[in-house]
């Protein structure tokens, strides 16, 4: 197993979509992990088309949290379509970082945090809509 | 002393440096447990049969080398718990609902394992009353002069708690005199020492320290999970109402209410963690036999060696003191661009078992400044070679992560 892939490494040094967005409109939301105190937040802007248009994060992780994060945010942004960025898993995540067996039990923490942040984020989204 | 531990055997190359979440067992306490289990597995105290009189026996044998142990006068004073956490619950739930009340004093200090602060705050709110935290200085040491300590206890305080040795700096907080002094500023003051991390690392007497209540736990011991050990003076053990009720614990049931059994026994409701009593009984023998002055001469040694080499890291932050003599064998640090579940991680890949997180101690992380740290704890097994796989790990880890 070696979770600290090259790949990995590439994304925790240069982060993708990395910073807290300037404009007010977005939408955010952010998880902690309690076990360490690390923190990681999203903030998305949804478009007519029900597409995400804008889409960044932040925070302060270990590697595997901010590269699982930032894997995961390209992806989404390849995506693109809200119905499908939904329907995203927890074995998404894990498919990006090498596959489940790649991340010790102790980590899927860490490798969840980002996921966890996007999926809050995407069900204000979806209240927002409701409200509409 | 490595050969007495299997897991060396069963786990060759292993370099365990996680003593102080839970130590390594020695040979001796697991034959014990089997000792019970297959010579003598029946439930205790009321059976009259043989085995179970045998049982009883060694559950009692244990209670008194607990006590011996720890230089209490009797050994009714030990009451046999799940571990240092339900201890301390103990005390904050059967003392504290019963003499804490409205506008009354805790003191605490924030350098407390979450175990000895939450039932604290949870006490507070339930009951109204206030808590006073003694803070530390950058290194993890409680100012302990008169004066700082008149600023902490007064006339309204009813108990104090403070840990014995931290479980992240590993400074050793002189509690004798914290004893005799709030003793001397509010003399009804009751102190509670968290004695989870210096009771495997150091001779502890009751005697000596002057406490009221002391907490320990059987796995960082040597010994068993699942049982740990609350020492209690007699008189305020007999002033308490029990924590649990139920069996084991009464002298007599009516339907119209109940009278309770003397101590020990009143605060042991249910069948007790038979085999993990008499298990910890002989870690504390194993312990006494090794002798508990080499046990920290040992860990002196090591921080003569492991200070040095840690400090001459790059970029690499030590909390704690400086002082060899200060502390126990109990390294957490920080390591300049990475993050501490990364250089655990990779230390694993190396078979070097090491912490990493808060370990559950948030507030000091907060206090020093820092979300988390990697954290090598020492046993009586560890020689200088663990902390020099150490360092070689940390250097495979810059090379691989940066
Ligand atoms: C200082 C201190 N107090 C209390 C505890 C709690 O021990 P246990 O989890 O066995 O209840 C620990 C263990 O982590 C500790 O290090």
């Amino acid at each position: 197993m070696d979770l600290y892939r090259e790949n990995l490494l590439d994304h925790y040094k240069n982060p993708r979509y990395f910073g807290k967005p300037e404009t007010g409109a977005s939408l955010v939301s952010e998880e902690i992990n309690p076990s360490c105190g690390d923190s990681i937040g999203v903030a998305v802007k949804i478009n007519r088309q029900q597409e995400i248009s804008e889409i960044h994060f932040w925070g302060e992780g270990c590697i595997v949290s901010i590269a699982a994060t930032s894997m995961l945010i390209e992806k989404v942004k390849a995506q693109k379509k809200l119905s499908k960025v939904l329907s995203l898993t927890q074995k998404d995540v894990f498919k990006l970082l090498g596959g489940k067996e790649a991340v010790p039990p102790a980590r899927f923490t860490c490798a969840l945090m980002g996921f966890e942040a996007l999926k809050k984020v995407l069900s204000k989204v979806a209240a927002e809509k409701v409200k509409r | 002393m490595r050969d007495q531990f299997p897991i060396f055997r069963t786990n060759p190359g292993l370099v365990y440096l996680d003593s102080a979440a839970s130590a390594l067992r020695p040979q001796a306490v697991i034959d014990k447990e089997i000792e019970f289990y297959s010579h003598y597995s029946a439930n205790i105290h009321r059976g009259v049969y043989q085995i179970s009189e045998r049982a009883t026996e060694e559950y009692e044998k244990a209670r008194e080398q607990v006590a011996n142990f720890i230089g209490a006068g009797h050994s009714c004073e030990v009451i046999f718990v799940r571990n240092a956490t339900e201890a301390i619950n103990l005390v904050a739930y059967s003392w504290g609902r019963s003499f804490v009340s409205t506008g009354d004093e805790i003191a605490l200090t924030v350098s407390e394992h979450h175990a000895n602060l939450v039932p604290w705050q949870q006490l507070a709110q339930e009951v109204g009353a206030n808590l006073r935290y003694l803070d530390v200085d950058d290194e993890g040491n409680l100012p302990i002069s008169h004066k700082d300590l008149q600023l902490w206890v007064n006339k309204k305080t009813k108990i104090v708690v403070v840990s014995h040795a931290s479980n992240v700096t590993g400074v050793i907080n002189d509690v004798q005199s914290i004893v005799s002094l709030v003793k001397k500023i509010n003399p009804k003051v009751k102190v509670l020492v968290d004695g989870a991390q210096a009771a495997p690392r150091m001779p502890v007497s009751m005697k000596e320290i002057g406490c009221d209540f002391y907490a320990m736990t059987g796995h960082k011991m040597y010994g068993p999970s699942g049982i740990g050990i609350l020492w209690a003076k007699e008189e305020i053990l007999e002033s308490m109402p029990p924590f649990e009720v139920g069996g084991g614990m009464i002298r007599e049931v009516k339907l119209e209410g109940t009278t309770f059994a003397p101590i020990p026994e009143k605060f042991e409701a249910g069948t007790p963690n038979i085999a993990g009593a008499i298990g910890l009984g002989e870690s504390v023998r194993f312990l006494l036999q090794t002798g508990m002055k080499n046990v920290r001469k040992h860990e002196v040694e090591l921080n003569d060696y492991a200070l040095t080499k840690l400090n001459s890291v790059k970029n690499l932050r030590l909390i704690g003191p400086k002082d060899p003599q200060k502390k126990t064998a109990i390294y957490a640090f920080t390591l300049a661009g990475i993050h501490p579940h990364d250089l655990a991680q990779v230390l694993s890949m190396e078979n070097i078992a090491v912490r990493a997180g808060h370990h559950c101690a948030m507030p000091l992380h907060t206090r020093l400044g820092i979300t988390a740290t990697t954290r090598a704890s020492c046993g009586i097994y560890t020689t200088k070679s663990d902390i020099d796989k150490l360092i070689d790990g940390i250097e495979v880890a810059r090379r691989k992560l940066n």
